[in-house]
């Protein structure tokens, strides 16, 4: 990988050089791997999600401007596609609920540790999943990324304030959701 | 110092300053509300800390650039207004017509006696195209070719929508009220009241599934 910077990169791909895309998507495609990963809780559906994410990109990219770093935009891009996809999934789910049940069943047999872990990370996906959009996002990006609260704000176009009280939020909620299923509360 | 609400998380991570952890400290003594606060902070993350997430196959990260490039290369630029394609389109548009309608006019749907829609949480930030991707996704592409009238439009949408059970069994009876007025929708109708960007949008979200 080369050491250009993002923004030269950017400048390079707007002045023609296709390269410089793939270059983009190499250096981020895991990070917007894992943010869409810990929004979608599937592989299949992130996957989409990432692909998504640099459709986009390769769109906005003619454009962009730096008004805010390549970063911080692509983090933008991410959250709300990954929002838009689950709030699909939600829909789909709406109508589908026979599947739904299905799928939940199949996810709580057997009594080994893979199942336990999976079970772990089912709940608190579960968890994550019942939060709010905005907590859902600074909880991902604070707790998984650990971004800086600045950066988020960034991110999501809001104050440092108002995402401490979502983070503290969120965090809450999941705690009291896990307690209550481990019948601790 | 009021509550400790904002400054609980960064306690239990160990991200306060020595000066403002100190006032946490003394609030928390004295607060029990912040003490439950503090308890369910601590749960999640103790409980998260445990929890791994499986990664992806090795190979997955040199496959998406190429995925990203067949999107790109496979999007088309076209106008509906200029194509002759246009005139097979009358049934699936007539079904996505329908799925919006579904979308739009849900939160006004059912008795008007001011109770609140219990549909309200689930179609909360959808967007009219999510609606009409999943009925374009989900649908068969068989029905697309036979009569073109909105009947049958109307047809393919409901009998997507209650797959399931679901207005029989899954939900119960006072939602049933909020999808009434939907049998009395001409999707002909719905698609004069689009105007010719989300007409667009549509045919090219059903060109994109390669229904036609």
């Amino acid at each position: 990988m080369s050491s250009r910077s993002d923004l030269e990169l950017v400048a390079d791909f707007q002045n023609g050089k296709e390269a410089a895309f793939n270059e983009l998507v190499v250096r981020y495609q895991e990070k917007i791997y894992w943010v869409a990963r810990r929004f979608m809780s599937d592989h299949d559906a992130a996957d989409d999600v990432v692909q998504e994410v640099f459709v986009k990109v390769y769109d906005g990219l003619k454009n962009f401007r730096g008004e805010s770093g390549v970063y911080t935009w692509l983090y933008r891009i991410t959250v709300n596609i990954s929002l838009n996809a689950l709030r699909r999934q939600k829909l789909r789910d709406f109508f589908r609920i026979d599947e739904v049940f299905e799928v939940r069943e199949e996810a709580s047999e057997g009594p080994d540790e893979r199942v336990e872990q999976q079970e772990q990370r089912t709940l608190i996906e579960k968890a994550i999943e019942l939060l709010p959009e905005k907590q859902k996002a600074v909880f991902v990006l604070r707790y998984y990324e650990e971004l800086p609260y600045e950066e988020i704000a960034g991110i999501l176009k809001t104050s440092v304030g108002g995402l401490k009280a979502n983070y503290f939020h969120a965090v809450k909620k999941i705690g009291e959701y896990l307690k209550r299923a481990h019948g601790t509360r | 110092m009021g509550h400790a609400d904002i400054y609980l998380v960064d306690y239990v991570t160990g991200k306060l300053e020595p000066e403002l952890r100190l006032r946490v400290e003394a609030h928390l003594r004295d607060c029990l509300k912040c003490q439950q606060g503090l308890e369910d902070v601590s749960y999640t993350f103790q409980y998260a800390g445990k929890v791994q997430h499986s990664t992806p196959a090795s190979q997955y990260f040199s496959s998406i650039i190429p995925h990203v490039r067949e999107r790109l290369e496979n999007r088309t630029q076209w106008s509906w207004t200029d194509n002759p394609v246009f005139s097979k389109l009358a049934l699936p548009l007539g079904a996505a017509a329908v799925a919006l309608a579904l979308l739009m006019n849900i939160a006004q749907f059912g008795p008007a006696n001011g109770s609140v829609n219990p549909l309200s949480p689930i179609f909360y930030g959808i967007e009219p195209e999510d609606v009409v991707d999943m009925v374009v996704e989900e649908s068969p592409p068989t029905p697309w070719t036979t009569r073109q009238t909105q009947d049958v439009a109307q047809a393919v949408v409901g009998d997507h929508l209650t797959r399931g059970h679901f207005l029989q069994d899954a939900l119960t009876l006072d939602v049933q009220p909020y999808f009434y007025e939907l049998s009395t929708i001409s999707s002909q109708q719905l698609l004069q009241n689009f105007d010719e960007a989300q007409v667009e949008a549509i045919l090219k979200k059903l060109e994109e599934r390669g229904t036609l």
